[in-house]
């Protein structure tokens, strides 16, 4: 037995400046144990949406972060919407379901350049920023934000986008595909690339359920969990949407389901638009909230929770947002175990980027707030 | 001969390299050489906005009622009117650029500019002036003189139902089965978007409205719209627009069902090719 | 064309079956999705747990008295239940018992004790 060395990992890391702090404890190179550590953030987002009414509580709702902000505020929205019992319209579910998707190939192309970072791939991480900044156009010109597009309200859509401006986006994203796919085969083929990612951090099928990890961590485990098929919300069911599965449960599989993601999206985008629906964007809504609504969503990193209780008033009793990467730890902590001490950035971007901000963000609070 | 061996071994330093799965990106990273850079000279080449863009609120601040309806709908509360003072305050650093604010705007005085707020080291707080109360009563057009009055409603209404829904602060309540108007004057912010959409010119702030001289003559027939189908371009605004659902547009097919007509005249205003008129039942 | 909203399943369970009933979902083969505290009066929390099994959610709804009550950890189920059940802990100040890995209150760094706690 070699000597014991406690390593600080977090929150100030090239990698990892999120709220996340990790004891890794180390026996020469390798962990043995890790004690996860939150709580560095206190936004206290979930008291918030308390003393707000609901229609601006899904303001405060897509801030819990920047990347999944439409997922965000479409989850707050069903909740609500749920709730009071109201149906959306046709064609702000077809909406929803585009903007969703375009936010996954936003999130999943920062995803990859930043694992790029992680193994020390600059240009790589530059390239697949670039190709996402096409894509932040699209966004800003459809829904007048780059980041929080604040499109989205209980009931519908807050802004129509026209037939035009959907049938170019399909233009600009069927035009990047090429330029994705040469950037993505190097993920896929390249010998260093490979080197680092293949065979690290197994996470198998078996571990990664009894963990309840979610969303492409446990879709690279060979699990086809997609909440895409419940067809709670969105127009999925009628897009033939089929999860994307890797069975290796390494982080090069991790990385493969993001990637073919990407391209599933896009295809995604492209049937939607095909078959949108002409009609009203949004719809009438009570003026409070009764009832309670457990709901999920399919967001970029998983499964994301939402469960609004009203109080028979504007204002409800409780918000509550459970994020993706608030489930993902312990999967974390499991792949952790037993890997290299330089794996660890790797292993820690390999779960989610979007580290703890959504989930601390999303529940704790700061005293004179 | 050399110069042979020289490609073919260049070319082998390549392609092993490749085959064995190094240099994957070499492709990308040579070609990006010779590309035009992918980034803009900024500020030298400005930043072109798209038309949706959300950057900050200004305020045509000579049409504003001072409502308030922008401050209840901002979730950050950046917003602060002042309707005694005049003055309508917005902390800049404060506003998320949600646009709530312009959307609730009755009077359509806000609007959302393209450009942001730019960086400070203290936290801006902008203020625009807006008109007094009392200033009011000078540029009510539409309004009568006793602008300060509660709202009324004249006789001659149809409770169609479209003051309430364009109500912003959901002060009235209409009823057309029991034919009742109603308003919650605590409620009312005297925006007057209702007396802006009322299709009978039925509503006015503070007593008797001028058209309820007009009254007695009214009930006795109905009227009910009627279509040139020469002008019409079956845009289905009149459908949407109809409190009573009377009017269904489906193709080149325009249909009224005369029963459910109130006469109330609201497919006139929205008609963009003036093709609806009104006559006798 | 038809569309369903999530389907919405609640039961309510007590601290005498609550151990029983999350031992028989987990034999089910359920994921645990969350667990949250919600503040119903000045008297009671509610904490619902939830549960996943092919894309149906199952939600266990859990009555208890502030101050009084002390809830049995699920950990020894699910594992990953202490997350929610340190928060819960450190937010509302709900005591769990034999959890399997508890941080004592040092989860969350707050400024004031179970800040979500009714002021009474």
């Amino acid at each position: 037995m070699g000597k014991r060395t406690i390593v600080p990992f977090g929150p100030q890391h090239p990698v990892l400046p999120e709220p996340l702090h990790l004891d890794l404890v180390l026996e020469d190179e390798t962990v043995v144990d890790v004690i996860p550590s939150i709580g560095y953030i206190h936004r206290g987002l979930e008291k918030l949406c308390e003393t707000k009414d609901y229609n601006k509580m899904v303001y405060v709702v897509e801030r819990i972060c920047g990347i999944c902000s439409f997922g965000h505020g479409w989850g707050a929205s069903a909740a609500i919407e749920g709730a009071m019992g109201v149906q959306v319209p046709e064609r702000a579910e077809y909406l929803r379901t585009i903007l969703h998707e375009l936010g996954r190939v936003h999130s999943h192309l920062l995803w990859l350049g930043l694992m790029a970072d992680a193994f020390g791939f600059e240009s790589l991480f530059n390239h697949c920023w670039r190709i996402r900044e096409t894509v932040l156009d699209l966004f800003e010109k459809n829904t007048g934000g780059r980041v929080v597009f604040s499109i989205c309200k209980p009931g519908g859509m807050r802004k129509d986008i026209s037939n035009e401006n959907l049938q170019e986006m399909v233009t600009v994203l069927n035009g990047l595909k090429a330029e994705i796919k040469e950037i993505t085969d190097v993920f896929i083929n390249d010998a260093s690339v490979k080197n680092r990612m293949t065979g690290v951090g197994v996470l198998t099928k078996e571990e990664a359920m009894e963990l309840c990890a979610v969303g492409p961590t446990v879709r690279g485990s060979g699990v086809a969990q997609d909440l895409r098929l419940t067809g709670d919300h969105g127009v999925y069911h009628e897009l033939g949407f089929e999860p994307v599965v890797e069975e290796a449960g390494d982080c090069m599989a991790r990385t493969v389901v993001r990637i073919r993601e990407v391209f599933q999206s896009i295809e995604l985008i492209e049937k939607a638009v095909a078959q949108i629906p002409d009609g009203p964007v949004d719809c009438k809504v009570p003026k409070t909230v009764d009832g309670e609504f457990a709901t999920r969503l399919e967001q970029p990193r998983g499964e994301a929770f939402y469960y609004a209780k009203g109080a028979g008033s504007k204002f409800l009793k409780r918000m509550r947002v459970r994020t993706p990467t608030n489930i993902n730890i312990p999967a974390l902590v499991k792949m952790l175990g037993g890997s290299d001490l330089a794996d660890v950035p790797i292993l820690a971007l390999t779960i989610d980027r979007c580290w703890y901000s959504p989930s601390t963000r999303a529940s704790a609070v700061q005293k004179g707030r | 001969m050399i110069l042979i061996v020289i490609v073919v071994a260049a070319l082998l330093c390549v392609i092993i390299p490749t085959r064995l799965g190094f240099f994957k990106f070499g492709k990308t990273i040579l070609g990006s050489t010779f590309k035009k850079t992918a980034c803009r000279m900024y500020p030298v080449i400005p930043r072109e906005y798209e038309e949706r863009t959300r950057g900050s609120v200004s305020i045509d601040g000579p049409n504003c009622i001072g409502c308030g309806i922008c401050a209840n709908a901002c979730p950050t509360d950046a917003i602060e009117v002042d309707k005694a003072g005049g003055k309508w305050k917005i902390q800049r650093m404060q506003c998320i650029q949600c646009s709530a604010c312009v959307d609730n705007c009755p009077k359509k005085c806000l609007t959302m500019e393209n450009m942001y707020t730019l960086p400070n080291v203290v936290k801006v707080v902008d203020e625009f002036e807006i008109p007094v109360k009392a200033a009011k009563k000078a540029d009510g057009g539409a309004a009568p003189a006793d602008a300060d009055g509660d709202l009324t409603c004249a006789d001659t209404c149809v409770f169609c139902g479209l003051c309430a829904k364009a109500c912003p602060a959901d002060a009235i309540a209409v009823d057309r089965k029991e034919k009742s108007w109603k308003v919650d004057t605590d409620a009312c912010v005297k925006c007057g978007a209702c007396i802006d959409k009322c299709p009978k010119k039925s509503l006015s702030f503070g007593g008797a409205a001028p058209a309820a001289e007009a009254a007695p003559a009214a009930p006795a027939k109905k009227s009910v719209a009627a279509l040139d189908e020469e002008k019409c371009v079956y845009c289905a605004a009149c459908a949407n627009e109809c409190a009573a659902e009377a009017i269904t547009v489906d193709g080149t097919e325009w249909k009224l069902d005369e029963e459910k007509c109130i006469g109330c005249e609201a497919c006139v205003g929205v008609c963009p090719a003036d093709a609806i008129s009104m006559k006798e039942a | 064309m038809e569309r369903h909203t999530a389907q919405q399943n609640f039961e309510a369970v007590n601290l005498s079956n609550l151990i029983s009933r999350v031992g028989d979902l987990k034999a089910d083969g359920y994921r645990l999705v969350q667990i949250c505290g919600v503040v119903l009066d000045d008297e009671t929390y509610e904490i619902v747990y939830s549960f996943d099994k092919d894309h149906i959610l199952q939600n266990l709804r859990l009555d208890i008295a502030i101050d009084k009550d002390e809830v049995e950890s699920i950990t020894g189920i699910y594992w990953p239940a202490f997350i929610y059940e340190n928060e819960i802990h450190d937010l509302f100040g709900v005591k769990f018992n034999h959890s399997a890995l508890d941080y004592n209150g040092t989860f969350f760094k707050v400024t004031e004790e179970t800040p979500w706690k009714p002021k009474k």
